[in-house]
């Protein structure tokens, strides 16, 4: 009787760290689904919300400066003082022997980096002018077109 | 007898001896001339007979009298007076003011350089009176002594376009009237390379060739798009080098 109770205790010694040990791993054991299940959760891919664009505004040139080169071959100043966004004025000199002083206004068209101007000043030798903006916009090269005559000069001007 | 002969053969010798008196030709009276100009240098022609020497030169072995002489010399209008001989002397002619040749051109237009054809040149020959353009196509650009420019407006001298050699100076005179005689002072640094088309006094030219010239802006126009500016000059030029008169 005591051999079998002392065997029995022998057991349980023996047994007790055992499952012990199984129990706290199992324990152990347990909580790594409930990460697991944590951690699917958190990292479900959430449906694209689509983010209201911000655009990015591009900024316009600064046009103004005082331009020089020559039209019809003569020597010629614009000098651009006022700038809203892409809407500017100013004047422009010719220096033909009777020199055309004239206020031009127009209006930039950055995407295409082109330039439509127009004198203001009622004259028979007023015209429009269309100039391509080389990319660094210090350059302007068109063509001048008369209203009256019709008759069309070249220029190109730099900024100083 | 012998008494009667002496008395007809003396009067036999004398009338011989008058015979052979008349037969002998008189002594001719000779004498010489100084012939001088200004300038030097001018061919000396005596009644038209070129006589191989240039002024200042006497003139020899001239017969006692008048003679004419002619003086010639280029650039300049051919001058004949009389001289008059005295024999046994030398005459210091006085020395003989040579005047230049001129001829006068215009009024010829010229355009300015910027928005002009062909048809519209921009240069001058000052001694020819052509109009040239300059352009590297041009005929004749290199006889071009001066021309209108659209840099600055301003009438200025042939070397100042490109590819063009011929320097000519300006200096602005005293006066309007192209004709007024009034001789040019000698071309010192003074001078300049230019004139503005506006000038109202004439002004001197002094070319490569050495030869000045009277110019007056006679009337001008244009300037505008579509028509360029231009003037219309006049002058005088000195055919004679390094002359200043203008009479």
């Amino acid at each position: 009787m005591f051999t079998k109770t002392k065997h029995s205790f022998l057991h349980f010694a023996l047994l007790f760290p055992v499952l012990t040990f199984f129990l706290f791993i199992g324990c152990e054991k347990k909580e790594v689904p409930k990460e697991t299940v944590k951690t699917t959760t958190e990292t479900t891919p959430q449906p694209a919300v689509e983010q209201p664009k911000v655009e990015e505004k591009k900024a316009v040139l600064d046009l103004k400066g005082t331009y020089t080169g020559t039209l019809d071959s003569r020597a010629t100043t614009l000098r651009i003082t006022e700038q809203t966004d892409t809407t500017f004025s100013g004047s422009i000199t010719i220096n033909y022997r009777e020199a055309i002083h004239q206020k031009i206004s127009g209006l930039l068209d950055q995407d295409k980096m082109v330039i439509t101007m127009k004198d203001m000043l009622h004259s028979r030798y007023a015209g429009t002018y269309s100039a391509k903006l080389s990319e660094d916009g210090k350059k302007l090269s068109g063509t001048f077109t008369q209203n009256v005559e019709k008759t069309k000069s070249t220029f190109s001007l730099s900024k100083k | 007898m012998k008494k009667y002969l002496a008395l007809l053969i003396l009067p036999l010798v004398f009338f011989v001896a008058s015979c052979t008196d008349s037969t002998t030709d008189p002594v001719e009276q000779k004498g010489s001339v100084l012939i001088q100009s200004n300038p030097a240098g001018a061919k000396i022609f005596l009644a038209g007979v070129d006589q191989g020497k240039v002024t200042p030169e006497t003139l020899t072995d001239l017969t006692t009298g008048a003679h004419q002489v002619t003086l010639k010399l280029d650039g300049y209008n051919d001058t004949t007076f009389t001289v008059t001989v005295t024999a046994n002397t030398t005459v210091n002619w006085s020395s003989i003011n040579l005047t230049p040749m001129t001829a006068t051109y215009g009024p010829i237009q010229i355009w300015e350089t910027s928005g002009t054809s062909a048809a519209q040149p921009s240069g001058l020959d000052l001694s020819s009176g052509n109009a040239y353009g300059i352009g590297s196509s041009s005929a004749n650009r290199t006889a071009v002594d001066i021309y209108y420019t659209s840099n600055g407006f301003v009438v200025t001298s042939a070397d100042n376009a490109t590819g063009l050699t011929r320097k000519t100076y300006f200096k602005v005179g005293g006066g309007s009237v192209l004709t007024d005689g009034v001789a040019s002072s000698v071309k010192d640094n003074t001078w300049t390379d230019r004139m503005t088309d506006r000038q109202t006094n004439y002004v001197y030219l002094y070319d490569a060739d050495m030869h000045y010239t009277k110019i007056i802006i006679d009337s001008y126009g244009g300037g505008n798009p579509n028509d360029p500016a231009w003037v219309k000059v006049k002058w005088i030029y000195n055919q004679a080098k390094d002359d200043v008169r203008f009479k």
